[in-house]
């Protein structure tokens, strides 16, 4: 029997600020254009989680459960008010981007005739449409119903509550009171719809990936061993009750061990430096920079020279030492998730128009507004994602902890504030930043202490009181 | 409960809240600070006052708490106080020069890792369990009138406290009014029968002192009332009731010092209200009468016939909810056009007037219950003397919730003239130019720093008072209690009171826990998976208020007044 | 206007006031430190301030701050004279307003030092060696009793707990001195203590005014007199009448000074309502209630109507002529020329030229900065 040690912790702190920084990436654009320290974003992620239900158990849902056919299934007609429901909200959302305008095409990058537009746009919310309705119960739809009813939700915020205070110059203490009584008003009336009792997602546990039937949801263990002759990793799987359930146990011998931390610190290095030669001073307006480059190119070393340089082995019974990850492929498809969804914002920020706006608009809104850009667009862009990446953020946190209740929202929001203030509210680089050091510090910091996990939310104010002693303005600054 | 018996309740939950959000309001009314973590000195103050009283606890085996000192409760409430003091200047010294949004986030985050230590260590105060098992102070005195000197003592006490209350406010609210006018003379006339005469004596000094000082400018002071005659008066009083209750008269020094009181203090709010409501005609009287019996009609079908489990009970329920529908488009339909109304005044005094009527309305004539003429005589008798309780054997007594409501009230009272001294002077002023702007503060020579960390300290220890009283009211503290979103309710209650104005925040208080009361009563009438809804729908109404207090009347109901000064003739 | 409290000036800090023209080329510094070898000049009260003067009250030396690499002030030195009005003149982005800040220690230096009266300001905003003794205490007795009581709560015996309180104590005191370290050496932070400048005799007013919108006239003038007893919790509580005496007493300056700048008719209103001329005049108002010696106008007529800025002007005339120095950052070169005695010029964080309104109007070198910038 191996204990579970620091890089387990690491490990399940890469989990937790993947999920932190879906949300934090939504508050953090939201504070810096929009100008709103969001209180009520955590609310976001709490409606997330429930709106998912709809798809995954429309029988427990108010209002939908008279049309549903047992827990999770529905009738004809829950099908169609679910894709009524998509549709509507994919049409509401391109409908915030710029009024009936914007279904003619108006947002596009390119020009295009507008029944083109239409067409794309009407056939988009169509197929969303179909997909959420006949997908029931599965969580990829429930995914994509809640993404879209966020991202027409949280729009509506700004255009009722906090655009009337920008416009009314209040100050920063009156928006964070605003926005705490509009998070008071969504937890509250979600909790009178839904009822406070504890609600979680029900799903298949064994998925089928790339051919194998694999449990998604049991553990699996990395079991790290320093032996004399070198290191070795061993996997195995609780869900094969029956048999052996080690699944392969890999030796590495110190010289291709060494080769192996060698190539991979090469390669980054290299990639690095590749893409930097050249560049000058703009490194910053690379959609590919050369911080990407070298840490992909590092990735992929390190993987495939892992598979190649293996050698199989035995269980090894005498060890110097030892550790071992418990993780499960649900818990790492979060990491991947998150990692897929920051890349999209990445390309979107950085190679669109949209994109170029909503950073300038996060420097200067009124030279934003000086130079012809359309900031209403910006500002309605700002809360979609914020809404959609909350969404998905909180469906994922549904997952992991089985726990969905009305409360849920605000012990999120304060890890997400404290990745955004660590961060220095610059960018949401930052705030991605801020989130894994949130992230990996809570669950550190638990297994450190030795604390229960009630104290999450605990380490993630103590890591941000530090920094505020020391520096009141944030790492990263302003 | 009986209808004085759950105003004294509710009031008593008034006046703590009050005492919290007089601490708030210090830090965020006058300084600015945003304080998003002000439940955490509540409960500091709370738990710090029952750990100083509890016995040692080894002798309290069935729970585990760190210590327990069996001190007395002076003592307790007094470490309970300093404790939450010395809480807010640990976290102010390193926090206090965070921008505001950084602050509120930092001291959101201290409430919830309190919140979450007493939940999980155990070995502090019981967590997650309820920390229990201390007695209230003096809780053996009671019901008075008691036979031994300790309860007479009591008792003079209580009679001192409450008349100096209600004779000072009754000497400044009726010398307001010229004694030459015919109003004038029935108001004086009023006050000098039910405070026994005294009160017209106390008029009279008064507006001596006004007429005196007219013309020149206020100073730093509250009112002007002639302060050692109320006082006088009042410690006469309780000497007489002391006497009274020594030599075996207590149940009578009650009925008559107590009761002639509780007499007293309706004419006071009436003359108050009055006052306020000076300019509005009757009409607007009689517009919040009609909106008030409308209400009550509206709810009358499920009061009467919802708890019924049959098709009568179902359709009561949906004809009230269609009643009141139509009640608040009426509302609405009202606000709209309010020009076109033929009522003087504006749409939200009208609507205050409203809230006065059914307030009086629910205690005076709903309470009742019956319809035979004895009961309702003795009801009303209740309801009218609201500060003695009945009994058929001894006659006129004084329970211990009325005590407590007495001291917290008198609490209240003492907290506010500082709380006003404090607002009126150089350091106030101090205050509130660092909520103006710091930067000036900083360039006049005025150490900001410091002023914030005086008015933390300050604001912390007294929300640590009121969480003292509010571990003896609830007589058994758990965590929930101090939820980190209480915080909240607070804010509430000073920003929809007026912030910066220490009458508004009292004035906050009442309304937010005359609105908790009412959805509870409300709820009460409906079958219980509407009810329960309702009482949870009552946190997403006060987040919406938030939103429109802070939207349409940012100043809050009652707007920080100015302090004007008498220009000198040159 | 005669409130001037002549004690103060001829006080221990006031010895600027004793030299003569002849010793201003002996060497500032020995006249300034205290006056000391030198003879007091005899009942100078502050009114006979037109007779002498030419002392620096306060010296700016090779002065440098940047902003992330673009540099603001770059190496600015020179000195503003006692009982004079100093001009501070330059095109847009010439430092002037960073210069403000640095002077009134709203903003720390990179490099070089501003000296009041021969000290140091950045001395004087220092916390005393009592402040620090405070924060050590604190932070001491705070760690310790967080160390004693963990040690309490592991159940440790009560050598173990002496133990854990003494190192804690001394953790505690080493973290402040940490933190102040690291918060000195290696952050860029602002002062904390511009306050103590004004206390010390240097007040500023703001280029955007900056009245105090929710407060009315009188109470923004109130506000100005330092050290006032009121500010004390203590005796506002238990001494009202004390209190309250020397409200009176503050309030009939605030009277004079609204007569001065003949704001009388605004007594109670909201500072908030008033005129963007009235609010410069306000802000001059709060000042002269600090009574400082240095008075730092930044842009004091901008915005102001034409009669108010000639009432405006003949005030800070008057007031020089009282004894007061100003220094005062101006873009209307009229009254720049009007005003002052000495015109600075800055011109990309340097002091391109100094000398009299007549020969900075002649100097070739300003035309061009200005048609340059």
């Amino acid at each position: 029997m191996v204990d579970t040690g620091l890089s387990h912790a690491v490990l399940n702190g890469l989990v937790t600020g993947s999920f932190i920084a879906l949300g934090a990436i939504g508050l953090s654009l939201v504070y810096t254009i929009a100008d709103v320290p969001n209180f009520a974003h955590g609310e976001l992620l709490m409606l997330g989680a429930y709106f998912a239900l709809l798809v995954n158990l429309p029988g427990t849902m108010p209002v939908i459960s008279y049309v549903s056919g047992g827990d999770q299934s529905v009738v004809l007609l829950g099908a169609a008010l679910l894709f009524a429901l998509t549709v509507g909200g994919t049409l509401g959302v391109i409908y915030l981007l710029g009024g009936w305008q914007s279904f003619r095409g108006a947002w596009w990058p390119i020009d295009v005739h507008p029944w083109v537009a239409i067409a794309v746009h009407v056939g988009l919310a169509l197929l969303l449409g179909v997909y959420v309705a006949t997908g029931v119960p599965g969580m990829l739809p429930a995914f994509v119903l809640s993404a879209v009813l966020l991202a027409a939700i949280a729009p509506l915020f700004d255009k009722y509550v906090f655009r009337r205070f920008r416009e009314a110059e209040a100050s920063l203490a009156v928006m964070l009171i605003a926005a705490m009584g509009l998070a008071f008003f969504l937890r509250y009336t979600a909790h009178a719809t839904y009822g406070g009792s504890v609600r979680r997602y029900q799903y298949p546990r064994v998925r089928s990936v790339f051919g194998q039937e694999i449990n998604v949801a049991a553990a699996k263990y990395f079991d790290f061993f320093v032996v004399e002759s070198g290191v070795s990793l061993r996997i195995t799987d609780t869900a094969e009750v029956i048999g052996d359930p080690v699944v392969v146990v890999l030796q590495y011998t110190w010289l291709t061990f060494a080769v192996l931390v060698g190539a991979t610190a090469l390669a980054a290095y290299g990639g690095y430096r590749w893409r930097r030669s050249g560049l000058g001073e703009h490194e910053a307006a690379q959609t590919i920079g050369p911080k990407m480059v070298g840490s992909l190119s590092g990735v992929l070393v390190l993987v495939v020279l892992a598979v190649v340089l293996a050698q199989p082995g035995g269980n090894p019974d005498e060890y110097l030492y030892a550790t071992r990850i418990r993780t499960s492929v649900m818990r790492l498809s979060v990491i991947a998730l998150a990692g897929a969804l920051m890349i999209f914002l990445h390309a979107l920020l950085k190679e669109t128009k949209l994109g170029t706006a909503m950073r300038a608009a996060s420097d200067n809104l009124d030279l934003a507004k000086a130079t012809g850009i359309d900031t209403g667009r910006v500002m309605m862009t700002t809360w979609i994602i914020a809404g959609a990446y909350a969404a998905v953020a909180g469906v994922t946190v549904g997952m992991l902890f089985h726990n969905i209740v009305p409360s849920m929202g605000f012990y999120q929001l304060l890890p997400m504030f404290a990745a955004v203030i660590l961060g220095g509210l610059a960018s949401v680089y930052g705030a991605i930043v801020g989130a894994y050091v949130v992230g990996i510090a809570m669950e550190v910091g638990i297994f450190t202490f030795g604390f229960g996990g009630v104290h999450r939310v605990s380490m993630a104010f103590l890591v941000l009181l530090i920094v505020l002693l020391v520096r009141p303005e944030g790492i990263i600054g302003r | 409960m009986s209808a004085s018996g759950l105003l004294i309740h509710t009031a008593t939950f008034v006046a703590i809240f009050a005492l919290l959000a007089l601490g708030l309001n210090l830090k965020f009314g006058y300084a600015g600070l945003l304080d998003f973590g002000h439940v955490a000195f509540f409960l500091v103050g709370a738990y710090v006052t029952a750990l100083f009283v509890l016995p040692p606890p080894d002798a309290y085996p069935i729970q585990t708490y760190a210590f327990g000192l069996g001190l007395p409760w002076s003592v307790g409430l007094l470490a309970g106080t300093l404790a939450a003091g010395l809480l807010g200047l640990l976290v102010a010294l390193p926090a206090i020069r965070l921008r505001a949004d950084y602050l509120a986030i930092a001291l959101l985050g201290v409430s919830v890792i309190l919140v979450r230590i007493v939940q999980t260590e155990g070995w502090i105060a019981n967590g997650p369990d309820a920390l229990r098992g201390y007695s209230r102070p003096f809780s053996g005195l009671f019901p008075l009138p008691g036979e031994s000197g300790s309860a007479a003592i009591l008792l003079g006490l209580v009679v001192f406290t409450v008349w100096a209350i209600v004779l000072y406010v009754a000497a400044r609210e009726a010398a307001l009014d010229p004694p030459a006018s015919q109003k004038g003379r029935l108001v004086h006339g009023v006050v000098a029968v039910t405070t026994l005469g005294v009160g017209y004596l106390a008029v009279r000094r008064t507006r001596t002192i006004l007429d005196a000082r007219e013309g020149v400018g206020v100073g730093p002071g509250v009112s002007p009332t002639d302060q050692r005659y109320v006082i006088g008066t009042a410690l006469a009083f309780g000497l007489v009731a002391m006497g009274a209750s020594l030599v075996g008269l207590g149940s009578f020094a009650i009925f008559v010092f107590l009761g002639a009181v509780s007499l007293a203090a309706w004419v006071v709010a009436g003359i108050k209200v009055r006052a306020h409501y000076r300019e509005y005609d009757r009409r607007a009287v009689v517009a919040g009468l009609v909106g008030s019996v409308g209400l009550f009609v509206a709810l009358a079908p499920t009061y009467t016939l919802g708890g019924l489990d049959t098709v009568v009970g179902i359709v009561a329920v949906v004809a009230t909810f269609v009643l009141l529908a139509a009640y608040f488009v009426g509302v609405y339909y009202a606000f709209q056009n309010w020009e076109r109304v033929p009522v003087e005044g504006s749409f939200l005094a009208v609507v205050g007037i409203t809230t006065l009527w059914l307030l009086a309305m629910r205690y005076f004539v709903i309470s009742i219950g019956s319809t035979s003429p004895v009961a309702i005589l003795r009801s009303t008798r209740d309801n009218v003397l609201w500060l003695v309780e009945f009994d058929p054997a001894v006659g006129a007594s004084f329970g211990y919730s009325r005590f407590f409501f007495v001291i917290v009230v008198g609490t209240v009272v003492l907290c506010y003239f500082m709380m006003e001294m404090m607002a009126n002077s150089p350091y106030g002023r101090v205050l509130r130019a660092i909520r103006d702007d710091e930067d000036v503060a900083l360039s006049l020579g005025k150490n900001t720093f410091l002023f914030k960390v005086q008015a933390m300290i300050l604001g912390s220890a007294v929300a640590g008072l009121a969480g003292a009283y509010a571990a003896i009211y609830y007589r058994s503290l758990g965590y929930t209690l101090f939820h980190p979103l209480v915080t909240f309710f607070v804010f509430l209650i000073v920003i929809l009171g007026g912030k910066g104005n220490n009458k508004g925040v009292i004035l906050g208080a009442a309304l937010y826990w005359i609105f908790v009361r009412g959805t509870v009563e409300l709820a009460a009438m409906f079958p219980g998976g509407i009810g329960g809804r309702i009482t949870i729908l009552r946190n997403a109404i006060i987040g919406l208020l938030l939103i429109l207090v802070l939207y349409y009347r940012p100043a809050g109901l009652w707007k920080e007044e100015p302090q004007v000064v008498e220009v000198p003739d040159r | 206007m005669t409130s001037r409290n002549p004690e103060l000036d001829e006080g221990a800090e006031a010895g600027s006031e004793t030299a003569t023209e002849a010793d201003a080329d002996a060497g500032d510094d020995a006249a300034v430190s205290g006056g000391s070898g030198v003879e007091t000049a005899t009942g100078a009260g502050p009114d006979g301030g037109s007779d002498r003067g030419g002392d620096a009250i306060v010296e700016v030396e090779e002065l440098r701050k940047t902003f992330g690499g673009i540099v603001a002030v770059d190496g600015a030195t020179f000195e503003l004279e006692e009982a004079k009005i100093t001009g501070l003149i330059g095109p847009n982005g010439a430092g002037k307003t960073t210069t403000f800040n640095l002077l009134s220690g709203f903003l720390q230096p990179d490099s070089g030092e501003v000296r009041f009266r021969g000290r140091s300001t950045s001395e004087l905003m220092r916390p005393s060696a009592a402040e620090d003794r405070v924060w050590v205490t604190a932070s001491g007795i705070t760690f310790g009793g967080v160390g004693a009581s963990l040690a309490g709560a592991a159940g440790a015996s009560l050598a173990l707990l002496g133990g854990a309180a003494v190192v804690g104590l001394g953790f505690g005191a080493g973290l402040y001195y940490g933190q102040r370290g690291v918060r000195e050496r290696y952050l860029e932070s602002r002062p904390q203590r511009p306050h103590r400048l004004a206390e010390h005799g240097m007040v500023r007013t703001f280029q955007i005014t900056r009245e105090l919108q929710e407060m009315t006239v009188m109470e923004n003038l109130m506000l100005g007199p330092s050290d006032q007893r009121g500010e004390n919790l203590f005796q506002t509580w238990f001494r009202p009448n004390a209190v309250a005496a020397q409200e009176q007493e503050i309030r009939d300056r605030a009277f004079e000074v609204l007569e001065l700048l003949e704001l009388s008719h605004l007594t109670n209103e909201y500072a908030g309502n008033l005129s963007g001329g009235q609010r410069k005049l306000l802000e001059l108002g709060r000042v002269l209630m600090v009574d400082p010696d240095v008075i730092l106008l930044d842009e004091p007529v901008a915005g102001v109507n034409p009669s108010l800025r000639e009432n405006l002007m003949d005030r800070i005339l008057e007031l020089r002529d009282q004894g007061y120095s100003f220094c005062i950052v101006e873009h209307d070169m009229d009254v720049i020329m009007r005003l002052s005695d000495t015109v600075i010029v800055m011109d990309q964080g340097q002091v391109l030229t100094e000398g009299s309104p007549e020969i900075i109007r002649e100097d070739e070198r300003v035309i061009d900065a200005y048609l340059g910038g």
